[in-house]
């Protein structure tokens, strides 16, 4: 009963966040902007640059040569910042996919996406087309963590025998595999891990026998699968696409071989043209946030 | 390429965040303010911040400006009272004479239905009201923990109190509406 109700509220509520009139969305971009400005002296820059010295006020050459060292050291932390970051972002989105109720291969089935638009239309504000379209712009800008930074060097620290018990605990089935991760992989899961006991004991769970299957997937699957997902999961409610997931497991195998064609299509019909590709705009309406609010010039 | 993360995390929240302050200030003017505030104060002090944070920070942030308003509205009233200068129709806008404007002016229904789109409304209008009566703590606890997804360890975090506290918050503010909702239950 309660989570009914539950769900129903938060429909509702869903549903008044999109009618919010212009004059208020517009009021937020701006807040944003305000924000995303506030926030550049701190952003990529450690607290570092803020206590070098000023050269208008320095003397000596052995100040100066002080300060072109600090300069080097903020810079390297600035990276080292905007890695981690970028490390906690592909964590999140992780962490919620091995804990998501729905397996993994859910969001990588053309033909569950084609089977959910059908079924909730305009309510469920997506589309197979726009989801994958925005998915090809969206990896390739921001989900690609194993492409990241692949010159990392491995640090003993992050040696399975130096881990806290808690995290060797949260990554038991990791264990095996843990000595060929990069570096880089390494630090998300660590991330996983240090947030692990604020999971319910059955999210633990699902996510400890969810872990070996994620590693296991092909990148490309990963990426596609985290992309899509940070789609989903803002455009349709949990219950719903569990509902969704159950009625398309009854589907009889022909319904689903024309579901995933059916998604074939739309999604070639809804391909942008050759020269929209460096400019998703005119499909701005469709495409779902994680590819329209990056631009980033990483390879994720 | 942080400020796109940042920018991305804004975007995800933001209208969530007028929400939860409309109900908590009735008052739209306000809430756009208090989820700036919100939105500046968590660039400013927690941007360098793991972004796994950045949601629990940042509601923190929203539900302490959003006491803040009402501790000042509390010592605006006192001081009202006290030289006899408030006029029982002042634009208080905790007053129970506030029409929520916000959700009737919906800027993009002119293509549904008119029921459809009435009925709508209406849910809205209640559902908003059976929250908006809630006390602040049961509000705010009810809608960390059932919409914006926070466990309870995150919503005690965000709310500065225990998770028993939260607990109590949520389960009351359940009964209530479960009361004032029974339109909602099948």
């Amino acid at each position: 009963m309660d989570d009914d109700l539950i769900y129903k509220t938060r429909r509702v509520l869903d549903q008044s966040c999109e009618n919010l009139p212009a004059r208020v969305t517009k009021t937020l971009a701006v807040a944003r902007q305000a924000a995303l400005k506030a926030a550049q002296p701190d952003l990529g820059q450690p607290h570092l640059r803020k206590r070098f010295f000023n050269p208008a006020t320095s003397w000596g050459v052995g100040l100066t040569f002080a300060s072109l060292i600090g300069i080097l050291v903020a810079l390297n932390g600035a990276q080292r910042t905007s890695l981690d970051l970028d490390i906690g972002r592909v964590a999140a989105i992780d962490q919620k996919m091995i804990v998501d109720r729905l397996p993994v291969q859910a969001y990588l089935d053309p033909g569950f996406l084609v089977f959910q638009e059908e079924g909730l239309g305009q309510q469920a504000n997506t589309s197979v087309a726009s989801l994958m379209n925005g998915a090809t712009i969206a990896i390739r800008e921001f989900w690609s963590l194993d492409q990241l930074f692949p010159g990392a060097k491995n640090s003993p620290a992050l040696a399975w025998v130096k881990l806290t018990n808690n995290q060797r605990e949260a990554l038991a089935p990791l264990e095996s595999l843990w000595s060929t991760f990069e570096p880089t992989r390494k630090r998300k899961w660590l991330k996983i891990a240090d947030r692990f006991h604020l999971l319910s004991p059955s999210e633990q769970a699902r996510a400890q026998d969810r872990m070996q299957e994620w590693v296991a997937m092909p990148a490309s699957d990963r990426q596609q699968a985290r992309a899509i997902f940070d789609s989903v999961i803002e455009a349709v409610p949990e219950e719903v696409r569990i509902m969704k997931w159950n009625e398309y497991q009854k589907l009889s195998p022909a319904e689903r071989t024309r579901l995933v064609e059916l998604a074939a299509q739309k999604i070639a019909d809804a391909s942008p043209a050759p020269d929209q590709k460096t400019n998703p705009k005119g499909s701005a309406q469709t495409l779902p946030r994680s590819a329209l609010s990056v631009t980033s010039d990483k390879p994720f | 390429m942080n400020s796109k993360a940042l920018d991305h995390f804004l975007v995800a929240v933001e209208r969530r965040a007028f929400r939860i302050a409309m109900i908590g200030v009735k008052n739209e003017e306000t809430a756009l303010d208090l989820v700036q505030v919100a939105m500046i104060r968590l660039a400013e002090k927690y941007g360098h911040h793991d972004p796994m944070e950045w949601p629990m920070l940042f509601q923190r942030i929203l539900q302490n400006a959003i006491l803040d308003h009402h501790r000042r509205l509390k010592v605006r009233r006192a001081w009202l009272s006290l030289f006899s200068e408030l006029n029982p129709a002042d634009q208080d806008p905790e007053s129970g004479e506030y029409s929520d404007s916000l959700l009737l002016d919906v800027a993009d229904e002119a293509h549904r239905e008119p029921e459809a789109r009435m009925h709508q409304r209406q849910l809205q209008t209640e559902l908003n009201a059976a929250i908006g009566d809630l006390p602040l703590r049961q509000q705010q606890a009810f809608l960390l923990r059932y919409w914006e997804g926070l466990d309870i360890a995150q919503t005690a975090q965000a709310m500065g109190c225990s998770e028993g506290s939260v607990k109590t918050h949520c389960s009351r503010a359940m009964r209530k509406l479960s009361e004032t909702l029974s339109f909602l239950k099948p």
